[in-house]
């Protein structure tokens, strides 16, 4: 980032391809929409891009990023009456290409119901679980953004997966 | 797995879930990755290298300086009140016109949050006025946000002077010990030189908003308070593509343009722009 402050086109591209996906998915898991995911994408990174001058390497660049995707999720989710909607069926996921069709089906089936359980979690929740996992954010950069305790953000990742593992308990006795 | 409705957090799967292992985290990682759309890289490259092509307003990134502003400024402040202070002391007639300066109608108040003027401190700390003087500026019981007009000021200089054992009785006197503490109360009291006023008023304003990377970045690209915020325009936009409406759709675009001429569209709403597309959600 600070070669890009300097005028490295190329530097941010490699930081742009290193974390588009996980920032994608930040982002769809969010807000279950995949035209809003991308209009946020392109919204955090334009952003992120506007504000090189003021970049300071005080922190990793992953939270850096992840704030402004945080911030992003917030405003929109707040203006919005509904949170997410449903995922489209072109959000297939995908399968491993060795699996046979009806295990590829198993697998499309449970993947989807995950993700209706994440997308059904409360803002909260469901944004620990994301930044923990696509961000890679540790749980004190999670909390210091949400602006709340290292052991909140422990009970919300908690109930979470609680929440998570019970949507699929008949899959996993 | 069964168990009550409302089962404790289970610890092991944060555990699981904190080391990257898990049920949870395995079907996730397997089995749901999305990729961010290739048509998504253009924009945010072009974005990127047009940020590159704009001119720069250098800001200051010496935080060194940064962190000195208010204290230099303080300091300079202090060095020239002392100076005036001094001045006046030595020259009664200075002293006597300061006082009369105090006396009239005060300018607007300054922000609540900036130090009384030092100047006023060293008005307190001079030397014992006459008893006729002491008495006129000890009648100030209104608030200076009240006084608005020379003829209210005037009117109670003359209160005060029907009035001024009463009055002078209900203000509290002048304590020479306690400049510091009643700072505050002078501030309503008198007004320091209008010039004086102004610098301090600048000097002391409230800083601008950090620009630390992350404040000014999540507001960088804010939109403005009248315009409403992009996602959600282009997000109307698309419903009302959608809803088989795409001349609205177009013409809302279109104001989208004007208010975001910087913003790329995205390859949906660009062929919506240019007439390529048919309305998405057909009406039975």
């Amino acid at each position: 980032m600070l070669s890009y402050r300097g005028g490295n086109l190329a530097a941010f591209e490699t930081l742009y391809r290193r974390h588009k996906d996980p920032l994608y998915r930040y982002f769809l898991r969010g807000v279950g929409n995949e035209a809003t995911a991308a209009e946020l994408f392109q919204d955090c990174w334009a952003a992120l891009v506007r504000s090189r001058l003021a970049y300071e390497p005080r922190a990793r660049f992953t939270t850096w990023l992840y704030r402004i995707a945080h911030s992003k999720l917030v405003d929109h989710v707040r203006r919005r009456t509904d949170a997410t909607e449903p995922l489209s069926d072109t959000c297939e996921p995908a399968a491993a290409p060795e699996q046979g069709p009806e295990r590829v089906a198993e697998s499309a089936d449970t993947a989807r119901r995950l993700l209706r359980a994440l997308a059904a979690l409360p803002l909260e929740q469901r944004e620990a679980f994301l930044l923990k996992e696509e961000g890679g954010l540790t749980l004190e950069e999670i909390a210091a953004m949400a602006g709340v305790g290292r052991e909140t953000i422990k009970s919300r990742l908690r109930y979470a997966l609680v929440k998570l593992r019970d949507e699929l308990s008949d899959v996993w006795p | 797995m069964s168990g009550p409705e409302k089962q404790k957090p289970d610890d092991s799967l944060l555990e699981e879930f904190l080391t990257g292992d898990g049920e949870v985290l395995r079907v996730y990682r397997e089995q749901a990755r999305a990729v961010a759309p290739p048509a998504l890289d253009e924009p945010v490259l072009k974005i990127a290298r047009d940020e590159l092509g704009r001119p720069v307003i250098v800001q200051q990134k010496n935080g060194w300086g940064r962190r000195l502003r208010v204290p230099l400024a303080l300091a300079a402040t202090l060095v020239l009140s002392l100076g005036m202070m001094l001045g006046i002391q030595r020259d009664p007639d200075a002293r006597r016109e300061v006082l009369e300066m105090a006396l009239s109608p005060p300018p607007p108040p300054v922000a609540a949050s900036a130090p009384a003027p030092v100047a006023l401190m060293a008005i307190e700390q001079a030397p014992p006025l006459s008893p006729q003087l002491e008495a006129a500026a000890d009648v100030r019981p209104e608030p200076v946000e009240e006084i608005r007009t020379a003829e209210v000021a005037d009117a109670s200089r003359k209160r005060a002077e029907d009035a001024p054992a009463a009055e002078v009785a209900a203000a509290p006197p002048p304590d020479t010990q306690a400049g510091a503490e009643e700072a505050p109360r002078l501030s309503r009291r008198a007004a320091a030189p209008p010039a004086m006023k102004q610098a301090l008023k600048q000097e002391f304003a409230p800083a601008p908003a950090e620009t630390s990377g992350m404040a000014s970045a999540a507001m960088a690209d804010a939109a403005p308070p009248t315009k409403e915020p992009a996602q959600a325009w282009l997000a109307r936009v698309r419903s009302l593509r959608d809803a088989g409406r795409p001349e609205e759709a177009r013409a809302e675009l279109r104001r989208f343009r004007e208010a975001y001429p910087q913003r790329v569209l995205l390859p949906d709403l660009q062929a919506l722009d240019s007439g390529a597309v048919a309305p998405v959600a057909q009406e039975p």
